[in-house]
């Protein structure tokens, strides 16, 4: 098998006496969904918040495209194609949909020293803008300022923003929290295409969302992974049953 | 030696007087989020409302006594009338309209009082001295301004750590939901801290009123000071404030006290006095800078923000 | 682009900018210009905090030590003999780029009321170092005797020659931040100033964007600093006092956070209050200061929000 994307090795977080990430080891391939479940403090958000940046490790390494990524900063991370979505939806409000996704487009060239060009009136930037819109299917929705879209059109402009960046691995932090049932399934569907090129590591708390999509899942049990394996195994997993499965269904 | 006693004093009693305006800002800054640049106005009305006051009992004690409630309520109204709309605003809304109250303040006590500064007269038995030390005399009306600063230092901690509405403020300082959840009466909590917090600011300006000069726009150098505090201390920390406060008091007193003296050794006299004194005001400012740049949540961060 | 009301009122404004002088000399008051003038001057300083405040995001609290970076650049060279305005108004703007660079390695670090505190503090350093600068008046300040000198037929001595030179100042000020705002580096400055993690985490090096705008800023004001200079033809640590500041952050606030023309609007708009108000009484705080609390517990839009639905930049 060839090198995963991402490589997580023994990553751990304690905050004072608790330990919220305690040596965890995760790959994530190209072209895989790969999903993380655990119960409200399972260590999940800690997790991401260490893959994305915000959040230093105690120990461990994360390897990204075979390079050590555990102390780069943030936006250097972005840079090198880890994109990710938030929570809690975390856009632009009072911006424009095309203009969330142009702010994506000029991050990716990693500067914006350019003073005098309109950055709107810029074709390039624009026309790409809307053909990622058109993809997480907002194409009519371009001119709205992006706090005025539902609750679900925010979660896709959320997907679009990330996309945008081109990235080779995607981090999905609950995406699905607080959609309904047909945005649900619509988003089910843009993950599953997403996830057919790049990486995609999804957290999410909807389990038939990630039954249906994950061909890996890891389970987060108090800091630890309890189980990791592909759908199949983790559904017939004695301890996951035990711990949450069976506290759930 | 006794030089340096002497203005070890000065510096504690700077100091204390620096934590009676810091105590009010952290807390107001920590429980209600409100960046207040018109606190030093109340410093002010505290040393205006002790002139007339005193003039008009003709008595020292009588005077300046009176002039607490008169901060008091002064403060509750300025909360109730105008500041508590401005809780949930911006910190950009807050400094204007706090910084339009300060303007006006400046005018409102020229119009009343007029222009010319105002200074109290000390009853006789305070304009004495006390040797401290044998052969060192200290003056008498700042060794009381030091214990009444560190008699209400030690009140305010009492409060606030060892009684039911301490146990509230402390909580509205920590997490303002958590308040709210507690069912405590929010909005009279908020008027009550403001009032006390106007009150301490009023008795640091009617302390101070006998050994400054009382006139308009007193209150904004030491308001840029206990601004300084009260971020060193960490925002909304009362004992990082009482720290922060000493330390600062004492530091600037010191630096401008001898700053002048060690510069005569390279330059004049009347340049090293010029250029000692301002460097020795800038020291607190670079120690805050340099603090902010390790520390960036101050000395004694209460939560992160 | 059609006429908006909004349009059509700024250009009023800025062509009655114009006419100030000729107004002046048919009404045989020369006060007008001097009036002018100072709110032209003033204006530019508040479109460079606007720079920062209204389109980054970063409240700074200390502005005025670039004005007075600015003037005492001009200030001390003069002192000294050096009338060369290239001279004096290069110093005036690198000084103040260094000092805001300098002070933006530091302050940047920092959110919220932290960094109010720092751009405060930070000004107050500067503000202390002209009052300690006993060579140059120290408290007292310093009188300026020559005035900048650039090119022979430009005389900046004559009142309505140097008017027109601040006009002309503020017009490129107002067409380059336009430019800039809308370009690429100011379209991600107003996104870090709206959401800052997720520009961030899109792959923006926040800190870099916020320092060169601050930068920017500094030499921006440290040149209204320096038509100050020539304007007063004297700089004192007043310049620089704190509550100096905080009249620039007034004047952007009652001009309208964030948009083109706020600023200018502002800055004349206090001029003319502190004018008028003060023919009007003595002490003309008293109203002024309610006015303030008034216009934030309205909503503080500024006066460009006055003006109609959209807001510009």
């Amino acid at each position: 098998m060839a090198d995963p994307l991402l490589q997580v090795r023994g990553l751990t977080k304690h905050f004072g006496g608790i330990v919220a990430n305690d040596a965890i080891d995760l790959d994530v391939h190209a072209g895989e969904l790969h999903a993380v479940i655990g119960a409200n403090g399972a260590g999940k958000s800690t997790f991401i918040a260490q893959l994305g940046g915000d959040v230093a490790p105690d120990a461990g390494t994360i390897r990204f495209l075979g390079r050590d990524i555990s102390r780069l900063p943030v936006h250097r991370r972005a840079h090198l194609g880890l994109a990710r979505t938030f929570q809690t939806v975390n856009l632009l409000p009072a911006f424009s949909a095309v203009e969330n996704v142009a702010l994506a487009l000029i991050a990716r060239d990693g500067h914006a020293f350019r003073f005098w060009r309109r950055a709107t009136d810029d074709c390039r930037v624009t026309a790409e803008a809307r053909a990622v819109l058109d993809r997480v299917g907002l194409a009519d929705a371009g001119h709205r300022p992006a706090g005025t879209l539902s609750h679900g059109g925010q979660r896709q402009l959320e997907i679009a923003m990330a996309l945008a960046t081109r990235p080779r691995l995607l981090l999905c932090d609950e995406p699905m929290a607080g959609l309904g049932l047909g945005e649900s399934d619509s988003l089910i569907a843009l993950l599953a295409e997403v996830a057919r090129d790049i990486g995609l590591l999804l957290v999410e708390h909807d389990m038939q969302a990630v039954f249906a999509l994950a061909r890996r899942i890891t389970v987060l049990d108090r800091g630890r992974v309890i189980a990791s394996g592909p759908p199949a195994a983790i559904r017939a997993d004695a301890e996951v049953q035990r711990l949450y499965l069976g506290a759930e269904a | 030696m006794i030089l340096a006693l002497e203005q070890i004093l000065n510096g504690a009693q700077l100091g204390l007087m620096l934590f009676l305006l810091a105590a009010g800002l952290t807390l107001v800054f920590g429980i209600m989020n409100l960046v207040n640049l018109a606190h030093g106005s109340l410093y002010m009305m505290g040393a205006y409302f002790a002139v007339t006051l005193i003039d008009w009992t003709g008595s020292f004690v009588l005077g300046a006594l009176l002039a607490l409630p008169a901060v008091l309520l002064l403060g509750i109204a300025v909360e109730v009338i105008c500041l508590r709309r401005l809780y949930a605003r911006s910190h950009l809304d807050q400094l204007l309209a706090t910084f339009g109250l300060l303007l006006f303040f400046n005018d409102l006590v020229l119009v009343i009082w007029g222009k010319a500064g105002r200074t109290i007269a000390l009853p006789g038995w305070l304009r004495t001295s006390v040797e401290i030390l044998p052969g060192v005399p200290y003056s008498a009306y700042r060794l009381l301004v030091i214990a009444a600063g560190l008699v209400v230092a030690l009140g305010l901690w009492f409060t606030i750590s060892r009684t039911r509405i301490g146990m509230r403020i402390r909580a509205g300082a920590s997490d303002r939901e958590i308040t709210g959840a507690l069912g405590i009466d929010v909005a009279s909590l908020f008027s009550l801290v403001f009032g006390v917090g106007a009150m301490l600011a009023g008795l640091a300006g009617i302390l101070n009123a006998p050994i400054l000069t009382v006139q308009s726009g007193m209150g904004e150098r030491i308001l840029v000071i206990a601004l300084v505090v009260t971020v060193l201390g960490g925002i909304g920390s009362v004992r990082g404030a009482f720290v922060a406060a000493l330390s600062i008091g004492l530091l600037d007193t010191l630096a401008r006290a001898f700053l002048p003296d060690l510069l005569k050794v390279v330059l004049p006299a009347s340049a090293a006095q010029t250029a000692g004194a301002a460097a020795g005001s800038m020291i607190i400012y670079l120690l805050m800078v340099i603090t902010l740049a390790v520390r960036p949540q101050g000395l004694f961060p209460v939560r992160a923000r | 682009m059609r006429p908006t009301p909004r349009l059509v009122i700024y250009a009023a404004l800025l062509l009655a900018l114009a006419l100030v002088p000729l107004a002046a000399d048919l009404t045989g008051n020369r006060f007008y210009v001097t009036l002018a003038n100072r709110a032209v001057i003033l204006a530019l300083a508040a479109i460079s905090l606007n720079l920062i405040m209204g389109y980054g995001g970063m409240i700074s609290f200390g502005h005025a030590a670039y004005l007075g970076i600015g003037g005492y650049s001009v200030g001390v060279l003069a002192e000294h003999g050096i009338d060369n305005g290239w001279l004096q108004f290069g110093l005036a703007i690198g000084a103040s780029a260094l000092f805001a660079f300098l002070t933006g390695l530091v302050a940047l670090r920092s959110r919220g009321v932290y960094f109010i505190m720092i751009s405060l503090a930070v000004a107050q350093i500067a503000y202390f170092a002209a009052v300690g600068a006993y060579r140059y008046g120290g408290d007292d300040g310093l009188t300026i005797f020559s005035d900048s000198r650039f090119v022979p037929w430009l005389r900046l001595g004559d009142s309505v020659t140097f008017y027109y030179l601040c006009l002309a100042v503020l017009l490129v000020a107002l067409i380059l931040t336009n430019r800039l705002v809308n370009a690429r580096f100011g379209f991600v400055l107003r996104g870090i100033a709206a959401n800052e993690t997720r520009l961030r985490a899109l792959g923006v090096p926040v800190f870099r964007h916020r320092l060169a705008a601050f930068t920017l800023a500094g030499a921006l004001c440290g040149l209204a600093g320096a038509l100050l200079a020539n304007f007063a033809d004297f700089v004192s640590p007043s310049m620089m006092d704190w509550t100096r500041s905080g009249d620039l952050i007034v004047m952007v606030v009652l001009g309208g956070v964030g948009t083109l023309m706020g600023p200018v609007l502002g800055a004349v708009a206090f001029v003319v209050l502190e004018q008028e108000l003060s023919n009007l009484m003595e002490h003309w705080r008293l109203l002024f200061g309610p006015l303030l609390v008034i216009v934030v517990l309205a909503g503080n839009r500024g006066l460009d929000g006055l003006l109609g639905g959209r807001r510009n930049g």
